[in-house]
């Protein structure tokens, strides 16, 4: 019986291990992969080299693949032609083609071969009706033979990442691009408007604040058709900081009495409850635990940190424990990823680390190591990270996988990243 | 000397003490006189007093000309880092700042009290810092006798700096407040 309990207690000891502790150190089990180019219509050559280009690296950024560099031209109708690629230890060979069709519609087709026995494995047709959108069509090609392989999914790579730009003191402009910052639109222009997030996992809506009025106001706006419809507003601040999961509820941080305090605002009524009451700052809400508490940042320790408290009433709850100014946090599950000040001197750069963090364990993994990152963001696989990192006075669209500890950055060329949502 | 002259020089003395006599009834129309003649000296000297209708002699064509004029004596507080106190050595800003404000001309003029950041950070909670800073200054002016209805706040985090250069003194110009008159 003894036995019996010192296995028990040891089996329960092993079930408590936290994923985040694990390093993740396998043999190199990677597929060797080569991107072909097998266009011959006359396609823009800019164009289909950034295709190109763009495909390789979203199979790089999956982080499952073995992915060549070299560019490489074949048939895309002769199979024949992967002798050589398969001597090179090429395991598989996606050969592209782009045409257009007659009403201007591009079209990918895309060709998925096992090189070693120049089997073909599956076929697909791609199109899309601008073809300044082509990044979203190598993005599907990359999912696609993702998903083939029986690889964890990144369907978040189609998404459309939502961004405020300052262009300009007191300027700036939302835009919607991909995560790769290569397709990008102005949707909000004219004076300052910042801080956009989605309304729903639809991505067909999003909210954003204007500072153009007499006020801070939060606004909705149809993506497709450009309806605007006026939210709520409030003098100081009017920041949309998360939504419910069924879209009708936002947890806004506003300051009707000069004070910023995290609200539960009602859609569709319009009314607002105000969460959080300490007299010095609270914002930066998000909801957790099937949307019946909150995770914030607050400074009523004396400097930012992140705290958790019920929606309906309970205590607040400190939830991090390490660091001096964390500032910003996304949430995942039990999982909590935030931005901390490091290593700061009045007369010396500071540096911003990410570091994640479960809320039922003591373990916290650092994730990046240097420089300035900001605003993380939990992408719905959970194992995907955006965030903001200033590199040499510019910003770039950063993107951290988890499981292969590896972060990948796209630059922004013109204009500072303001703030995010995927 | 005859008789007649004496008896003629003593009713000529006589006549001039009777004109005396009147000129206390003069006296009074003259002293009313010598008043009125005197305001006129008095006012004169009194013009320092009446330096307020030199300002009351300035006129603005607009409204703007005079916010813009007022403007220029307005001086902005800075702040430490992650701080929204404002220092024993910004205080003296809000006190001359809070005399403006309270001036004749600016006294019908609202003001708009506009925090700021640097540009560490970039999340809501650098906003809040700079609706804390405006808070703070709003305060303050309060205590200086300003009126807090006449005053509204907003922050702009980092979105409005004033130097773009990356290093200290390039820090402490944008964490700072601003104040904006507005009719």
């Amino acid at each position: 019986m003894r036995h019996f309990f010192l296995l028990l207690i040891i089996t329960l000891q092993l079930l408590a291990y936290d994923a985040t502790i694990e390093i993740v150190k396998q043999i190199d089990k990677k597929s060797h992969i080569v991107v072909a180019d097998c266009t011959t219509a006359p396609i823009n050559a800019i164009m289909k080299k950034k295709f190109l280009k763009l495909l390789i690296g979203d199979l790089k950024v999956t982080t499952h693949f073995n992915v060549s560099d070299s560019y490489v031209t074949l048939s895309y109708d002769n199979k024949d032609d992967l002798a050589q690629l398969a001597k090179e230890n090429t395991e598989l060979v996606v050969k592209t083609k782009i045409e257009k069709d007659p009403t201007g519609k591009l079209i990918v087709s895309a060709k998925l071969f096992n090189a070693k026995n120049m089997t073909p494995l599956y076929e697909k047709f791609y199109s899309i009706a601008k073809a300044e959108r082509y990044p979203f069509l190598a993005h599907r090609v990359a999912i696609d033979i993702n998903d083939f392989i029986g690889a964890p999914p990144v369907d978040w790579m189609k998404k459309y990442v939502i961004f405020a730009r300052y262009t300009r003191p007191g300027k700036s402009d939302i835009m919607v691009s991909d995560y790769t910052l290569t397709f990008k639109k102005k949707i909000v222009t004219g004076g300052l408007n910042l801080f956009p997030k989605w309304a729903n996992k639809a991505q067909d809506a999003f909210y954003y604040t204007s500072f153009n009025g007499a006020n801070p106001t939060l606004y909705r706006v149809d993506i497709y058709t450009g309806v605007k419809r006026k939210i709520a507003s409030s003098p100081g601040m009017m920041i949309c900081s998360d939504v419910s999961k069924d879209g009708r509820k936002l947890l806004v941080t506003m300051a009707p009495n000069d004070q910023p305090d995290i609200y539960l605002l009602d859609v569709a009524t319009g009314a607002k409850r105000r969460i959080t009451r300490y007299k010095g700052i609270d914002v930066s809400g998000n909801f957790v635990d099937h949307d019946q508490n909150i995770v914030f940042i607050s400074e009523r320790l004396g400097y930012p940190n992140i705290f958790a408290k019920p929606l309906n009433g309970g205590n607040v709850e400190q939830m991090v424990f390490h660091g001096k100014n964390n500032s910003s946090c996304s949430t995942f599950g039990k999982y909590i990823v935030y931005s901390s000040r490091e290593q700061f001197s009045s007369f010396g750069n500071s540096t911003f680390n990410l570091y994640l963090i479960s809320t039922q364990t003591d373990y916290i993994r650092k994730l990046t190591t240097s420089g300035k990152n900001l605003f993380p963001r939990f992408g719905e696989d959970g194992e995907t990270i955006l965030f903001i990192k200033y590199i040499d006075g510019k910003t770039a669209l950063g993107v951290l996988r988890l499981n292969a500890n590896k972060s990948f950055l796209f630059p922004l060329q013109a204009g500072k990243i303001q703030s995010i949502d995927w | 000397m005859s008789r007649s002259l004496i008896f003629t020089l003593t009713f000529l003395v006589l006549l001039a003490g009777g004109c005396a006599s009147k000129a206390p009834e003069l006296s009074d129309t003259s002293a009313a006189t010598i008043a009125q003649t005197s305001a006129p000296e008095l006012a004169a000297d009194s013009q320092i007093s009446t330096m307020a209708g030199v300002d009351e002699n300035v006129s603005f064509g607009s409204v703007d000309e005079r916010v813009s004029a007022i403007g220029k004596d307005i001086e902005p507080v800075y702040f430490a880092t992650d701080s929204y106190r404002i220092s024993e050595a910004e205080l003296h800003k809000i006190d001359k700042n809070a005399q403006v404000f309270n001036s004749e001309l600016a006294r019908d003029l609202s003001i708009k009290v506009e925090g700021n950041c640097d540009e560490w950070g970039t999340d809501e909670y650098n906003y809040a810092l700079g609706l804390k800073r405006a808070k703070s200054a709003k305060d303050a002016l309060s205590i200086d006798g300003v009126d807090e209805g006449r005053m509204s706040l907003v922050s702009y985090g980092e979105s409005k700096p004033v130097c773009f250069e990356h290093n200290e003194a390039c820090w402490q110009q944008n964490r700072r407040v601003d104040f904006e008159l507005l009719p």
